[in-house]
């Protein structure tokens, strides 16, 4: 055999040698192109394509360059397609006309949207996971409320014996070492100083998606050690200090005016970001709950790799979610609607203290305080529909939410819209509706005192009417001088700056011929003022200079 | 009703019920037309003696087994890969019978495993010229060969070589030097003895004419191979093909259809590609070929018949393809 191959490799190399090579003329150069036809080059074949075809490795990472809002919107998707039967697309978005039909004895509108809608029952837990901020999910039992809190651990990548075992059950008998941990029997009795005591922190505090079922069974003292882990991100038993890493929070709550067994304290509530209602289950969707019972389905356990977030691609989403873009118009928008609320006229006698906060600190009585308001047209004052202001807390969740809703969309910058849509989601529990209000004994308003989300949409809307009407886009003073301001006061003259303070008394001289005070007027004035200061100090230190 | 799973498959479909039974949901979203009776069958008859047969070889492997053959079994039947509606046989055939028969490798990485021979087949199905039967009975015997899942990968890519896949000359030839020369030979057909491969190699490697399965003693100058047919006959072309050469690789043309066509002594394969400038029927070199049929090289001469009045010819140095106008074939000449 081997004299064999020696005769084939002999005669391959005779076989080659026969070969007819003529050598070109050295002084000649054919013109070019010297074969004019269809430049191809073979295609190079590779042994590994016969393990490629049909069957596809499954996949465990994100495709290269895949940007996470994209991945993002692939696991909305995945969760509304395939884990929670949600049929509801009540963040509604259109790309132009859309068709509407106005239903029953309540006229009730019912639109068919032209843009890719969401349910918020699914998507704002999403934002809430990209975005690691703290979320109530409120609504009646067997919504779906703590699945769909399960489904957020399991895009965290937790497996979903982990995400069940971490999760805190909220019950009368919960301590506060039930919640956070004990402290080292054998410590407990030999250790001379508190600093010798080690606890044994409980596991979940260490999670990146923290799940408390039923928070408002929880006994208020142990609210409170819950509260300070929420707020500051960090528990305490004995001195001794746990830090927990940034995480995304998901609370449920069978009721959300807090009628649990224990009243939910203040300052738990207003660390909630944001609140989603749980929606009943449409009774046209039963068959794909009878699959589900039948069939003993569960789709929690079967979540695509490709959905699931690495800590490092949680950290960089969130980064590029801050990069979002919240263009001026939108803003003043923004500002002109939250500076509609804490002004309340009769509570104090200087300007700066006329604040629904002065009120409420003195604890007196707020419909007595209200009434002393006359002349003001209180359909228009939407502050008048509000017991309180709201607080800078609220608004930066309102800015890092509106940034997450564009950039689930896809959007570099935000729009008027993704404002709208997310406003109710965030002030949901932090606005504290005077129902007494004329505004909700208008005709049709009356559903407002039950729909809290359609309710502050339609605050919105009234706000963004008011400043269409006011024509601020075009025609805002306050803002024009802002604006000069900001430029800085380097080389502003000490006859410019009088100029500057002319402008701003005439400007506070105008409002005051009788003008009715307003929310975003007291903004404005108090604006005015630290303008004011601020010239007025520069014009010193120049006379000093 | 088909007959009910049985034996440690059943247990873990058992065990995952609820997961399982989500996965079916899933993929029945996405493909209504997917039958439970249908999959159940599937389940039966041909995924179970699969998890056997990795329940034989290593029972603690039989949970990842399950759910890899399940995950494969529902998404091929989905694509019509397998069951009832299937048009590629050897692909059932392969999970029907040689996948049991490979209980070890597929217990070591049952998704790789299976995924990657479920695919070896169905290339080898829809590659014109490819002998996918051939293959599997290669690949039975190169399992027992085989230590590990990688060698066994790697041989069945030489063996597909073997098997008809001529365009994976090169890179089969490449693998040979990593593997056992028992495994080598084994893939090439061979007895798998141990003597060394690195001749047999040379060999290959120096004219792609040279059958290890039938060596001739004295290489002469013949017809080595009429490759292509009418498209009405099951081949490619409508009307007959002319050949050229561009950068030593043959294309042959069949009215506005071009086509790469790579041959040796395992067989040959076309695959589609851009046009190539017309073909000419200028003798190539270093091959001469005369109006009668005559083949002349390096002193040797053949007159085959069905040569004469040739449309066109080419050579990449080492064989010369010709067509005739009478036939839809294309005729390989090499020293063999």
């Amino acid at each position: 055999m081997l004299d064999l191959l020696a005769e084939w490799a002999r005669l391959a190399q005779t076989f080659y040698a026969g070969l007819n090579l003529s050598m070109p003329n050295p002084k000649h150069i054919s013109a070019a192109p010297t074969n004019p036809q269809a430049k191809i080059t073979p295609k190079v074949f590779d042994v590994a394509d016969l393990y490629r075809g049909p069957v596809t490795e499954p996949q465990t990472a994100p495709a290269a360059g895949l940007p996470y809002d994209e991945k993002l919107r692939q696991a909305y998707f995945w969760v509304v397609n395939n884990a929670i039967i949600s049929p509801y697309y009540d963040i509604e978005y259109n790309d132009g006309p859309n068709v509407s039909f106005v239903l029953g004895d309540s006229k009730t509108k019912f639109n068919l949207p032209s843009g890719q809608s969401y349910s918020s029952f699914v998507l704002l837990p999403l934002l809430n996971f990209a975005v690691r901020r703290r979320c109530l999910l409120v609504g009646g039992p067997g919504r779906g409320k703590t699945a769909s809190a399960i489904l957020m651990g399991v895009l965290a990548g937790y497996s979903i014996k982990e995400v069940k075992r971490a999760m805190q059950h909220g019950q009368p008998q919960m301590t506060i070492a039930d919640l956070l941990g004990n402290p080292l029997p054998a410590d407990l009795v030999g250790a001379q100083s508190m600093d010798n005591i080690r606890i044994a922190w409980r596991k979940w505090l260490t999670m990146r998606v923290k799940i408390v079922d039923e928070y408002n069974r929880i006994p208020t003292r142990t609210q409170s050690a819950l509260l300070t882990l929420m707020a500051d991100n960090y528990a305490e038993i004995l001195d001794q200090i746990f830090e927990s890493p940034d995480s995304a929070w998901y609370l449920t709550a069978n009721d959300d005016a807090g009628g649990g067994t224990y009243q939910v304290i203040e300052a738990l509530r207003d660390r909630i970001d944001i609140v989603v209602r749980a929606l009943a289950f449409n009774m046209r969707f039963f068959g794909d709950l009878l699959d589900r019972v039948e069939q003993g389905l569960k789709p929690e356990e079967v979540v695509p790799a490709q959905i699931i977030f690495t800590q490092t691609e949680w950290d960089a989403m969130y980064r590029e979610i801050l990069e979002v873009v919240i263009p001026p118009e939108v803003r003043r928008r923004l500002e002109f609607f939250a500076s509609q609320f804490e002004f309340f006229e009769p509570a104090a006698e200087q300007l700066e203290y006329k604040t629904k906060d002065t009120a409420k600190l003195a604890g007196g009585d707020f419909r007595r305080l209200a009434a002393g308001e006359t002349g003001k047209d209180k359909l228009k004052d939407l502050g008048a529909q509000t017991k309180n202001g709201l607080s800078v807390r609220s608004l930066m969740t309102l800015i890092v939410f509106t940034k997450a809703l564009a950039y689930f969309r896809g959007h570099a910058e935000v729009e008027l819209e993704d404002l709208r849509q997310i406003i109710p989601f965030v002030l949901h529990d932090k606005f504290v509706p005077d129902l007494d209000a004329p505004f909700f004994e208008q005709p049709g308003h009356g559903v407002y005192r039950a729909d809290r989300i359609g309710w502050i949409r339609k605050l919105f809307d009234l706000a963004c009417a008011e400043y269409d009407r006011l024509n601020l886009d075009k025609d805002d003073e306050v803002g024009k001088l802002q604006a000069e301001f900001e430029k800085g006061l380097e080389g502003v003259t000490e006859a410019e700056g009088r100029a500057r303070l002319v402008k701003i008394e005439r400007l506070i001289g105008q409002w005051s011929g009788g003008r009715k005070l307003y929310g975003h007027i007291y903004d404005d004035l108090l604006k005015l003022k630290y303008l004011h200061q601020r010239y007025s100090n520069y014009l010193r230190w120049l006379k000093y200079k | 009703m088909p007959p009910l799973i049985s034996g440690p498959f059943a247990a873990e479909l058992e065990a995952q019920r609820g997961k399982f039974n989500t996965l079916f949901a899933e993929a029945r979203r996405q493909r209504p037309k997917l039958e439970p009776a249908v999959f159940a069958e599937l389940l039966t008859k041909t995924v179970t003696p699969i998890v056997d047969a990795v329940a034989k070889e290593a029972p603690a492997r039989v949970p990842e087994a399950a759910e890899a053959l399940y995950t494969l079994a529902l998404d091929l039947l989905g694509q019509e890969l397998l069951g009832p509606n299937s048009r590629y046989p050897f692909v059932v055939e392969a999970w029907q019978a040689l996948f049991p028969l490979l209980g070890h490798f597929v217990a070591e990485a049952p998704r790789r495993v299976v995924g990657a021979l479920t695919n070896a087949h169905y290339n080898l199905s829809v590659t014109a010229g490819a002998r996918p039967q051939e293959w599997a009975g290669l690949m039975l015997k190169l399992g027992e060969l085989c230590e590990d899942a990688d060698t066994l990968l790697k041989a069945g890519q030489v063996a597909a070589w073997r098997a008809g896949m001529a365009h994976f000359r090169t890179g089969a030839l490449e693998l040979c030097g990593s593997l056992p020369p028992a495994v080598v030979r084994a893939a090439l057909g061979l007895p798998a003895t141990a003597e060394p491969v690195q001749p047999l190699l040379q060999a290959l490697q120096a004219n792609c004419w040279f059958n290890p399965n039938s060596p001739t003693s004295k290489p002469e100058l013949k017809l080595v191979a009429r490759v292509g047919a009418f498209r009405g006959f099951g081949g490619l072309f409508l009307t007959p093909p002319t050949v050229s050469v561009l950068n030593g690789q043959f294309f042959v043309r069949s009215g506005e259809e071009t086509w790469h066509l790579l041959a040796d002594a395992f067989g040959a394969t076309f695959h589609r590609a851009e046009k190539v400038a017309a073909a000419t029927a200028v003798t190539p070199t270093p091959f001469k070929l005369e109006r009668s049929g005559k083949v002349s090289l390096n002193g040797q001469s053949q007159t085959l018949a069905d040569l004469a009045s040739y449309t066109s010819a080419a050579s990449d140095g080492q064989t010369l393809a010709v067509t005739t106008a009478l036939s839809h074939s294309v005729w390989l000449v090499a020293v063999a």
